[in-house]
């Protein structure tokens, strides 16, 4: 495949030395003459000093024959057009935009960018599962139905240590789908598995019950048990 | 009406200023404080400090309640995001925006947002006035 990379920061550098061990067909497109000067001394030719967004540029990178193009640079609003001026001038099949500002994803995709990969989101929910405590870890959206899948950890000293499965209220739609207990052992959710500090339990739920579910299982609301 | 120009340069500060003169309700937005020196003394509109393509910002210039939005930075990547976000996300009823690669006019013809490319209209009366 031909790939276009727009932007050469350390993320384009990293994945142009990946794709060309792949054999694939690279050139990267950076603005800055020294980085790209940089890039050339250790990537060898394959990279063209221009701005990516503008359509000469492309031209000059035969992006009429490109496969795909990756938009990486620091700003939205370059990735965007970049990707936009790939699809509509030169008919790259396959447009692939990081977002630095998670709020610009909706848009870019309603925008005709194939791909978008929020590395803001991504690096959060990393940091986000490295901390032991309360919080919901977003694993997965399903695209649009506003169903998530996530991963709540028990604290200690929760209200809802010991507790079996079935005893506990969950906020409507949500279903446990797995636990993985504090030995990292994966237990399917039978009603009588009892939760402990530390297990982690992956869960489908909505967009909106994410925080009940996670006060639930953080045993700050204390589930009725007359039901 | 209530219009937010995005970008206070020549040309925004300009444009801004003759639109409030005829008493309309304008916004103007910069980054760079400094910028809004291209506002005539008359100005009685609002001038704030902040990226036109983000949303917190642009929230700040009652994006939900605004007829008009141009976007006249001098760079384009930077208009057409406020533009196109104007327009799809906040269904601003009239968008223009001002874009120097004559390629890109073509492009968002089709989404809706009007464009001006000043390099085509330069050319034009440049070449007119030669004609003439």
């Amino acid at each position: 495949m031909y790939i276009l990379l727009v932007g050469g920061g350390t993320l384009s550098h990293n994945l142009a030395k990946d794709l060309l061990l792949r054999s694939h067909e690279v050139l990267i497109v950076e603005r800055d003459r020294e980085r790209g000067e940089e890039l050339s001394r250790i990537l060898g030719d394959v990279v063209l000093r221009g701005d990516g967004c503008e359509a000469s540029v492309l031209e000059m990178a035969g992006a009429s024959r490109a496969d795909t193009l990756i938009a990486t640079t620091r700003e939205d609003k370059d990735n965007l057009t970049a990707c936009q001026v790939a699809k509509a001038r030169f008919r790259i099949p396959r447009t692939i935009s990081t977002i630095n500002d998670p709020r610009n994803e909706p848009l870019f995709k309603r925008l005709g960018v194939d791909v978008t990969i929020s590395v803001t989101d991504i690096i959060l929910s990393n940091i986000e599962h490295r901390i032991p405590e309360r919080s919901v870890v977003p694993l997965f959206e399903i695209e649009e139905s506003g169903a998530e899948l996530v991963s709540v950890k028990i604290p200690p000293d929760g209200g809802i240590n010991g507790k079996r499965l079935e005893d506990i209220t969950l906020p409507e739609g949500t279903i446990v789908t797995l636990v993985i207990d504090k030995d990292g052992a994966a237990q399917p959710p039978k009603p009588d598995l009892v939760l402990d500090e530390a297990d982690e339990v992956i869960a489908l739920t909505s967009s909106e019950n994410k925080e009940t579910l996670r006060a639930t299982l953080s045993g700050e609301l204390i589930p009725s048990s007359d039901d | 009406m209530n219009i937010v120009i995005v970008g206070c340069g020549r040309v925004g500060g300009r444009l801004g200023t003759v639109l409030d003169a005829e008493g309309h309700k304008v916004t103007v937005m910069d980054i760079d404080e400094d910028s809004f020196r291209f506002l005539g003394p008359s100005f009685r509109g609002e001038a704030l400090i902040g990226d036109g393509t983000d949303d917190d910002d642009l929230v700040r210039t009652d994006i939900d309640d605004t007829d008009v939005l141009i976007a006249a930075t001098e760079d384009d990547s930077c208009n057409l995001l406020a533009a196109q976000k104007a327009k799809v996300q906040y269904k601003v009823p009239k968008v223009v925006c001002r874009v120097y690669d004559p390629v890109q006019k073509e492009l968002f013809r089709d989404l809706g947002v009007e464009t001006v490319t000043p390099t085509t209209v330069t050319v034009e009366l440049l070449k007119d006035a030669i004609e003439r």
